[in-house]
């Protein structure tokens, strides 16, 4: 009986911690490196994969960079290029980080709230720190979170005439969106 | 360019004076042998330098030109299905050996000097067109070298001495660098507003189940991704999850129960709107880019997406 109770008690506490967790494979992130000169560098990738635990805080985002869907053929080709993302070597992007002011996001309650998120962003398998405010909004369970930011693309080792040419910005936005039910 | 224009028009007034001289044709033959020597031989030295390198004119028939613009700069060539053509221009330092020949021999070369002509200052433009291109939308170091004002030289020249009549030659110095340029705005406006074609009227590479196209991922993820990725693909099964994540885009997955790795597939504007309808468990057939697969590190599955992607009518 005693024995019952103790795997019921350490399963339902294993469910709780796992139930921390949320993910979906349907976050959006937005790319734009577009100029006054070049319109082109845009793309959308729909198909992120993103985790966010509510009780440690912990955010996870990870991306399939030939997902990313660019109007144009020439320009889709180039982003995945040896000279830019080099998707063939290095096919995710990853995010890894934590809430920094958790205390100030609750997650069980209805509201907004603006959460600061710090944590390792990996481009190119080159790994660079990065600290962001994130908006989050809670309703009825439904978690969504949303970020935009910049990047230097030279942090990642993405350089070369088209960027200094101004055809590419330097330092791209970035637009994250997700939402965990 | 203003200088080649003055030097060309000096040229031209030198010949004027000779062709009305009792000399013209001796004259004219020893300038179609000093012209296209000087044409050989200037199309095997630098015609532009991009970043300090060297392009030659016979670069471009080896395809070394548009493989370094698009190594360094990332312009590509417009056409690689038709690169073999560039050998064509092999006719250059061909055509002006004939010449060569022929003129020693007191034979007439009008028109193999016109041609030879025409296709050197067309090559000269696009030259000069590219290399603009770099300096201008890239920022690149672009530098018109020696060997191509040899080159204009040399190709305007013997199409001068080797026709006769002012109008004849004019036509002919104009028609190769006007197709050029006319040809290359095409293109580069062509491109500059290309997009892809709707996936709807795009014949599908591949027909498969989505459980057969997630076992085979699992089975050999290098295999299937070189097989599928940037693929048009059809895929049919029965829907694990239909997610929403925005009013513009609507994610379709298929699951495989045992592994809980998935292909996913996202509609986003008017395709959206049809597959806001569909249901989990339904049966479907979907049309779509491939972009390959992933291991997830997060879930610790395999995950298959696709983009620009269309239900399939039945």
């Amino acid at each position: 009986m005693k024995k019952t109770f103790l795997l019921s008690f350490l399963a339902l506490t294993t469910f709780a911690v796992f139930a921390q967790k949320k993910t979906t494979t349907s976050a959006t992130v937005l790319f734009d490196a577009t100029t006054s000169l070049d319109k082109a560098p845009k793309a959308e990738n729909k198909t992120v994969i993103a985790a966010v635990d509510t009780k440690t805080g912990a955010v996870q985002f990870e991306v399939n960079v030939k997902n990313f869907a660019f109007a144009n053929p020439t320009m889709q080709g180039h982003f995945n290029g040896a000279n830019w993302m080099n998707s063939d070597t290095y096919p995710s992007f990853t995010f890894s980080g934590m809430i920094v002011n958790l205390a100030n996001v609750n997650f069980e309650k209805n509201g907004t709230y603006t959460a600061q998120v710090e944590g390792g962003l990996t481009i190119r398998g080159k790994e660079q720190k990065l600290k962001v405010p994130a908006t989050v909004i809670v309703q009825d369970g439904t978690i969504t979170a949303n970020s935009d930011f910049t990047i230097a693309l030279a942090d990642f080792g993405i350089s070369g005439n088209p960027i200094d040419a101004g055809k590419v910005a330097k330092e791209p936005k970035v637009s994250v969106s997700a939402q965990f039910k | 360019m203003f200088k080649h224009c003055t030097f060309v028009y000096q040229f031209c007034r030198k010949l004027k004076i000779v062709n009305q001289t009792a000399t013209t044709i001796k004259t004219d033959k020893w300038f179609l042998v000093i012209l296209s020597g000087l044409q050989v031989a200037a199309f095997f030295i630098p015609w532009v330098s991009w970043n300090g390198m060297n392009i030659t004119g016979a670069d471009m028939p080896l395809g070394n030109f548009f493989s370094i613009s698009e190594k360094n700069f990332l312009l590509a060539s417009p056409f690689p299905q038709f690169d073999f053509a560039l050998g064509l221009l092999w006719l250059i330092p061909v055509l002006a050996t004939i010449v060569l020949f022929l003129s020693l021999a007191g034979k007439r070369v009008s028109l193999v000097a016109a041609v030879a002509g025409i296709i050197t200052l067309a090559l000269i433009t696009i030259y000069i067109l590219v290399t603009n291109e770099l300096i201008d939308q890239l920022g690149v170091s672009g530098k018109l070298k020696i060997g191509i004002y040899l080159a204009i030289l040399s190709g305007a020249g013997i199409i001068i001495a080797g026709s006769k009549g002012w109008f004849k030659k004019i036509v002919l110095l104009i028609i190769g660098p006007l197709i050029a340029w006319g040809s290359f705005t095409a293109i580069y406006s062509h491109f500059e507003n290309e997009e892809f074609s709707d996936t709807a009227h795009a014949k599908a590479d591949y027909t498969i189940s989505a459980d057969g196209l997630i076992k085979e991922f699992l089975a050999n993820d290098s295999a299937a991704n070189a097989k599928y990725r940037e693929k048009i693909i059809s895929v049919e099964g029965n829907i694990s999850a239909v997610e929403m994540p925005n009013d513009s885009t609507v994610n379709v997955k298929f699951v495989d129960t045992a592994t809980g790795s998935y292909a996913i597939f996202p509609f986003v504007n008017e395709p959206a709107k049809e597959a806001k309808t569909l249901k989990e468990g339904q049966a479907v057939s979907i049309k779509g880019s491939c972009s390959g697969g992933v291991y997830s590190q997060i879930l610790g599955t395999e995950f298959i997406t696709f983009k620009r992607c269309v239900l399939n009518k039945k």
